[in-house]
């Protein structure tokens, strides 16, 4: 009896110490601030451009920083949050405190833990006064928006939050980013910002099993080494492989993400909208330390070379009826041209392309299912958009022409399968039960 | 401005108009040569040449021998301008070379009190048909006048009897006396004689050059060389160009934009608005063609010094649209359902034909066909992407515009601008297709309207192909539902037909054919679905190309249900009708076309009837008829191996233009069938390019038969564009029904699953 | 930015934005209106002009990426009509509207540059234009008989 009392305590104390544990509100810098700095508009701005709040906290025709974007999680959908001043619908009454615990640490002033959707682990590198300047621009520099977001439609016992803390436990790592006194300052300001606000990882580093990056900076092997998420594949943005930035010069993935385009390729899918919404508007100071950082990560060698022997075949007409270099010589030969390089930066090549040898051919088949969006450069949307081939090319076709162009010019990446482009097709259709949720951006 | 001839036309208006023209004096507007290159203070009184003579506002002679033809209706691509010349040349018989075509002007038409349109209607393509009997007879008395008048000029010089003089290659010529000279030594004399009575055109049977030979089509030259002036070519001093974009949901209203965004973007020079039009304004002159005056859109235009900086800047320009009511079509299938309720509904709508006692006869069961069908919307896609050109100032207007029909475009003008008619001219460019999108000219009128904001330079706008597309005046979405009860003989002894659409949809070709006036109960009824705000307009065969599609689709399933075969059950049926020619077309296919042979298991013919413009007549019209001879692969995909056509239109006139309409006709019915839809998502049209509206391209189009042995030598010329448009898609969905078993009720065919697992 | 460009055989001077498509150009800055306007998405084929000797799309091709090219034009077919293929255009009524019928030409003129005796699959491949006109048979029937013509 006794020790069922002693072990009634026990449990107890370890409901009530667990309890506080997962539901505490984690202490914070600005804990009993009680007035936040102030900031100019474009200090907080480009913070908030940085880290592409925008990306996820607002829908494609809602108002800016509303919400709403619906989001996939293995439980069920989620939708973004009204982040606008509004006291209620919005986050008009949080404390700068309140503030960033949500943003560096995933807890809601109430205790909430919010889904690891949000790339709190990221931000958590963020500096405080980064964080005091994004406050700033979202109290005093955005409208208001008095809209409710949608109810998430995950049900109970699974909506229950707090067991979240325990994915904290395993894979958040709390600590601003420190900076290595082995290298420079561009370097430092790059890595800062590609592990924090840029939050690069989300896409480019492959997830493990609880959807954790596996990685979360250059100590970690499979940090930036590539990941499948929403339909696309983000390849390596490690030096090295073609499948990566080895071909890339630091100044080409500088202007890649300053002008959205070099002559290695352009901007598409999830990266387009990086870019159109975050990388347009940061400084070439700061992406010349992006791609300083970048271009220093170890990766595998690369062994390319351009073969013009598919070039030759294309010419001669050397090929079987309805085969991929057919549809290839119709459909893709006009802008990528017979010899796969394309034509300077406005039409990107396709021989020896990272998307064209990726290991994972989702993303070529995506964009060739469905097109490229716009890229906007200084406000002004480009013209060279790639057309979406859905409609008149099927799935066999697409496999084929991806296929042979993954096998041309020395490229040498797996075939594709009409299987593969089947299940995108409709999982990109969205008319579909089967369509594709963003998880993470 | 004064003109030498309106004195004399005032005279006789529609008589002969015979005068000298000075440098200066003629009206040459619109020439197919050159349009553009010479554009004056006056530009639409621009110079004949010193000396020519004017026989009548049709024809012109000139020095230096050209004879100049005034041409009523624009060239959309099916040769009326050369046919208007071949009948100058068979009464005048000047050489083939120096016919030269002019596009009549509006503006003329209006001085000299209609002098044009009063003659087989407006400056327009399709109303002012080329073989329509006034039109022909108009240029043929002109020409026949002239030819008369150099005779007797001639006679009079020689000493000789005028009606011994023979004409020949631009020449007189006498063979007793053995004078011999050229038109061009009696123009003077020719334009002071009078003639009394004028004579007549020469009957059909003394033709030696029209239904004879088949001459291509004069503009070809300037096309091969890329020197013909399309609307998108017009080029002027000091133009400028305008990128336009009209609210994306039809129906919409621009709420602002923002010019500072955009206002230092190089060549930029300005943004303005274009502001709907009072739905009840009044008519500034009177409108040639009874549509009405089409209203302006709610839009925003980019101008800058080149039309890639001005798309470029519309692209980058912030802009804010309030979207009204049609966003609540959030997709296209509720609007599809929409219209298939309506059919399937109790309403009954616009009773158009009914007949004896539909309900009753169905009631006595036996065999009952009942079917649904589905069409939806579908856009021109003319290659030429819509624009046009304006000048306005205070006190004039001038336009140049690709149009279908000019003096429409002249009339928006007006009415848009209200200068006064006699100040307004409109130039007709060479036209980039027009397939019945460029007929209401609302195209011209919003160029005037953007051009009226940026006046005094001529401003140039042009509709991307995205705008184009997205904002169409579609072949609109149809619904339809048949029901028919068989006789013992397995003909229809009851039929039931019922169709919908959005406001104004057309519903010709459905109670107007055949099939409804050979049964003896019959009823055919259509049901407005009033929301839909997607705006329609007369696309290729409008109403006939779908209703085709309706009736002959059933046909075959009233045929399937009696057992029999399809061509055999037509012959049966159609027999009934009092027209020979439906018959003699489905004969000449079943001839042509090795119907009955067998095929490779995977192939089959499927054959489709109908007739363009009977509206309800006998020996009327253009009946069509098409037998496809299609394969469907294991995978499910259509090859086509080859389509006969045959058709009645009474006579023909050109054989090889009649060859290439049906050519066309065929190509573009085949594409609208299998390829064409145009969808809707929360109230904007989806598409907006051919990456996701395909087309069909040379290598999908199989040999295309046309064969004249149905013609029944009725004394008409019919029409040829529209005809093909109705049987070509149902003869193919017949076909397909015939290899997989598998009845398409809706277009367009490639969204069905026809995989059948091959032939076993 | 200030390129020159050989068409057509011609030295000419532009000043137009790198990325200004070539079409526009021709058009706009050269009023070379030949080559015409239909998609901008290199889709139909109404651009088609020849790049160094390969048949191109010209709405898709920045002006940027072809200077120094050597650039031919319908302009530059042959400015009499004296082209065998601009000769059987006319004598077999190809044409119908024409909007599409420059770029028709120039791609079917590099063909037969290309391939004196093409098959009707070498037609297929390399004549994929656009036209709503339905011209396609003619467009055929006219390149085997000038083939045939060249061939002698
Ligand atoms: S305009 Fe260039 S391919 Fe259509
Ligand atoms: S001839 Fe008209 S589009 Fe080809």
């Amino acid at each position: 009896m006794k020790t069922f009392r002693i072990l009634l305590v026990a449990l107890i104390v370890v409901i009530v110490v667990g309890w506080w544990y997962v539901t505490r509100i984690p202490s914070s810098p600005f804990d009993g601030v009680a007035q936040a700095p102030t900031f100019t508009l474009e200090e907080g701005e480009y913070v908030a451009r940085a880290a592409d709040c925008v990306a996820c906290h607002s829908t494609e025709d809602g108002k800016p920083f509303a919400g709403g974007l619906e989001m996939g999680t293995p439980l069920g959908s989620i939708f973004a949050t009204n982040i606008t001043p509004d006291p209620v619908h919005g986050i008009g009454n949080y404390t700068l405190a309140q503030f960033d615990n949500a943003v560096r640490r995933g807890v809601l002033p109430d205790g909430t833990r919010i889904y690891p959707a949000m790339p709190y682990p990221s931000y958590a590198k963020l500096t405080d006064e980064d964080v005091a300047k994004l406050y700033d621009y979202f109290m005093h520099h955005v409208e208001p928006v008095a809209e409710p977001i949608p109810e998430s439609d995950i049900p109970w016992p699974l909506s229950i939050r707090w067991p979240l803390e325990a994915w904290n436990v395993a894979f958040y790592r709390s600590g601003t980013y420190q900076p290595d006194p082995a290298q420079d300052d561009l370097w430092n300001r790059g890595a800062y910002l590609v592990q924090g606000a840029g939050h690069c990882g989300s896409c480019h580093t492959p997830r493990g099993f609880a959807i954790q990056e596996r990685g979360y900076d250059e100590g970690d092997a499979a940090f930036l080494t590539g990941g499948l998420l929403d339909g696309w594949y983000a390849p390596p943005l490690r030096n090295g492989a073609v499948s990566g930035l080895g071909n890339w010069s630091e100044d080409e993935i500088a202007a890649f993400l300053r002008t959205g385009r070099n002559r290695h390729g352009v901007v598409f899918g999830s990266m387009m909208e990086a870019f159109n919404n975050s990388t347009a508007f940061m400084t070439d100071d700061d992406l010349q330390g992006i791609a300083r950082y970048l271009a220093s990560l170890p990766g595998e060698s690369s062994n390319w070379e351009y073969d013009a022997s598919t070039t030759d075949m294309l010419l001669a007409g050397d090929f079987a009826e309805g085969s991929g270099a057919e549809i290839y010589l119709q459909r893709c030969s006009y802008c990528h041209g017979r010899d796969g390089l394309g034509r300077g930066e406005f039409l990107p090549p396709l021989a020896g392309a990272a998307s064209a040898v990726a290991p994972h051919a989702d993303s070529a088949i995506n964009l060739v299912l469905n097109g490229a969006g716009r890229v906007v450069s200084g406000g002004v949307p480009d013209s060279y958009r790639m057309p979406p081939f859905r409609i008149p090319l099927n799935d066999r076709e697409i496999a084929e022409v991806l296929t042979f162009i993954r096998s041309a010019w020395g490229n040498d990446a797996s075939a594709v399968t009409a299987e593969q482009v089947a299940d995108l097709r409709e999982r990109t259709d969205p008319m579909s039960d089967r369509v594709i949720v963003l998880q993470m951006r | 401005m004064k003109d030498h001839v309106t004195n004399s036309a005032t005279i006789s208006r529609r008589g002969f108009v015979v005068s000298m023209l000075g440098a200066g004096g003629a009206l040459v507007i619109g020439s197919l040569q050159s349009q553009a290159a010479e554009i004056g203070s006056t530009p639409w009184e621009g110079p004949v040449a010193e000396g020519a003579q004017q026989f009548t506002p049709w024809i012109a002679i000139q020095p230096d021998g050209k004879v100049i033809v005034y041409v009523t209706h624009p060239d959309i691509g099916n040769g009326p301008v050369t046919q208007a010349v071949s009948y100058i040349y068979e009464e005048l018989a000047p050489r083939w070379d120096d016919l030269q075509a002019e596009y009549a002007s509006p503006n003329r038409n209006y001085r000299l009190d209609n002098v044009y349109s009063n003659v087989g209607g407006p400056l327009a393509y399709f109303s002012g048909r080329s073989t329509s009997e006034p039109r022909r007879t108009a240029y043929m008395t002109a020409a026949a006048g002239a030819r008369e008048r150099l005779k007797a000029a001639a006679g009079a010089a020689w000493g000789v009897d005028p009606a011994a003089i023979t004409v020949a290659e631009g020449r007189l010529a006498h063979a007793e006396s053995g004078n011999d000279a050229p038109f061009t030594d009696f123009l003077a004399a020719a334009a002071a004689i009078t003639l009394d009575p004028e004579p007549q055109p020469k009957p059909r049977e003394e033709w030696t050059f029209l239904g004879k030979q088949a001459p291509g089509k004069i503009q070809l030259p300037l096309i091969v060389r890329g020197q013909a002036t399309y609307g998108i070519d017009v080029r002027l001093p000091d133009m400028v160009y305008a990128a336009l974009r009209q609210s994306p949901v039809m129906g919409g209203r621009l709420k602002s934009f923002d010019f500072d965004a955009i206002r230092d973007m190089p060549g930029v020079r300005a943004a303005v608005e274009v502001v709907p039009n009072d739905p009840g304004e009044p008519n500034k002159v009177e409108p040639p063609f009874p549509f009405g005056m089409a209203p302006l859109t709610s839009a925003v235009a980019v101008i800058a010094d080149h039309y890639w900086q001005a798309r470029t800047a519309l692209d980058a320009l912030p802009i804010e649209w309030d979207d009204g009511p049609g966003t609540k079509w959030a997709d296209i299938e509720m609007m599809n359902q929409a219209a298939m309720a309506a059919v399937s509904g109790d309403e009954e709508g616009n009773v158009l034909f009914s007949v004896g006692d539909v309900e009753a006869e169905l009631a006595r069961g036996g065999t009952v066909v009942e079917a649904e069908y589905l069409t939806p919307y579908c856009d021109h896609v003319n290659m030429e992407p819509l624009n046009s050109t304006a000048i306005v100032t205070d006190d004039r207007v001038e336009i140049w515009h690709p149009g279908q029909h000019t003096q429409m475009a002249w009339a928006m003008a007006v009415q848009q601008t209200g200068v006064a008619p006699e100040n307004v001219e409109a130039h007709q460019t060479f036209v980039g297709g027009g397939f019945g999108r460029r007929v209401f000219s609302e195209d011209a009128r919003m160029g005037v309207a953007v051009a009226q904001q940026y006046p005094g330079v001529p401003v140039h706008t042009i509709w991307s192909r995205e705008e184009s597309m997205r904002q169409g005046r579609y072949k609109p979405l149809m619904a339809a539902r048949l029901r028919a009860r068989l006789g013992d003989d397995g003909l229809p002894t009851a039929l039931h037909v019922r169709v919908a659409g959005g406001p104004g949809f057309w519903t010709l070709g459905v109670a107007d054919q055949a099939l409804p006036l050979v049964i003896d109960n019959v009823q055919v009824d259509a049901v407005t679905v009033s929301d839909f705000h997607i705006l329609t307009g007369s696309y290729r065969g409008p109403g006939y190309n779908s209703a085709t599609f309706f009736l002959e689709s059933f046909v075959d399933e009233m045929a399937q249900a009696a057992g029999q075969d399809p061509l055999d059950y037509r012959i049966a049926l159609y027999s009934k009708w009092a027209d020979e020619g439906w018959v003699k077309v489905l004969e000449e296919l079943r001839d042509k076309s090795h119907w009955g042979e067998p095929l490779p298991a995977g192939q089959a013919r499927g054959v489709a009837i109908g007739n363009w413009g009977m509206g309800g007549r006998a020996n009327a019209g253009t009946t069509c008829g098409a037998v496809v001879h299609a394969e469907v692969d294991a995978e499910g995909r259509i090859r086509l191996h080859g389509i006969d056509v045959a058709f009645d239109s009474g006579r023909v006139m050109n054989r090889d233009a009649v060859k290439a309409q049906l050519e066309g006709g065929v190509i573009m019915g085949l594409n609208m069938a299998m390829n064409e839809k145009i969808t809707v998502q929360n109230g904007r049209v989806v598409e907006g390019n051919y990456d996701q509206y395909p087309m069909l391209r040379i290598g999908d189009i199989p040999d295309i038969r046309i064969h004249f042995g149905g013609l029944t030598d009725d004394d008409r010329y019919d029409e040829m564009g529209e005809p093909p448009m109705g049987p070509v898609g149902p003869a193919l969905a017949n076909a397909v029904f015939a290899i997989t078993g598998k009845r398409m009720r809706t277009q367009p065919f490639r969204e069905h699953d026809l995989s059948w697992g091959g032939a076993a | 930015m200030s390129y020159t460009l050989t068409i057509n055989g011609e030295p000419h001077e532009v000043d137009a934005a790198p990325e200004t498509p070539l079409l526009w150009v021709l058009r706009d800055h050269l009023g070379m209106t030949g080559t015409k306007y239909g998609c901008g998405i290199a889709q139909c084929g109404a651009c088609t002009v020849h790049i160094d000797g390969q048949a191109l799309r010209s709405c898709n091709l920045p002006v940027d990426a072809v200077a120094g090219a050597d650039i031919r034009t319908i302009e530059g077919l042959d400015q009499d009509g004296e082209h065998v293929l601009q000769k059987l255009w006319v004598e077999m009524n190809v044409a119908q509207c024409g909007y599409c019928q420059s770029g028709m030409l120039m791609a079917a003129a590099r063909l037969l540059e290309d391939n004196p005796d093409p098959s009707d699959r070498d037609i297929d491949l390399r004549i994929d234009n656009i036209c709503r006109c339905g011209t396609y048979p003619r467009v055929r029937e006219a390149i085997h008989r000038a083939a045939e013509i060249m061939r002698g």
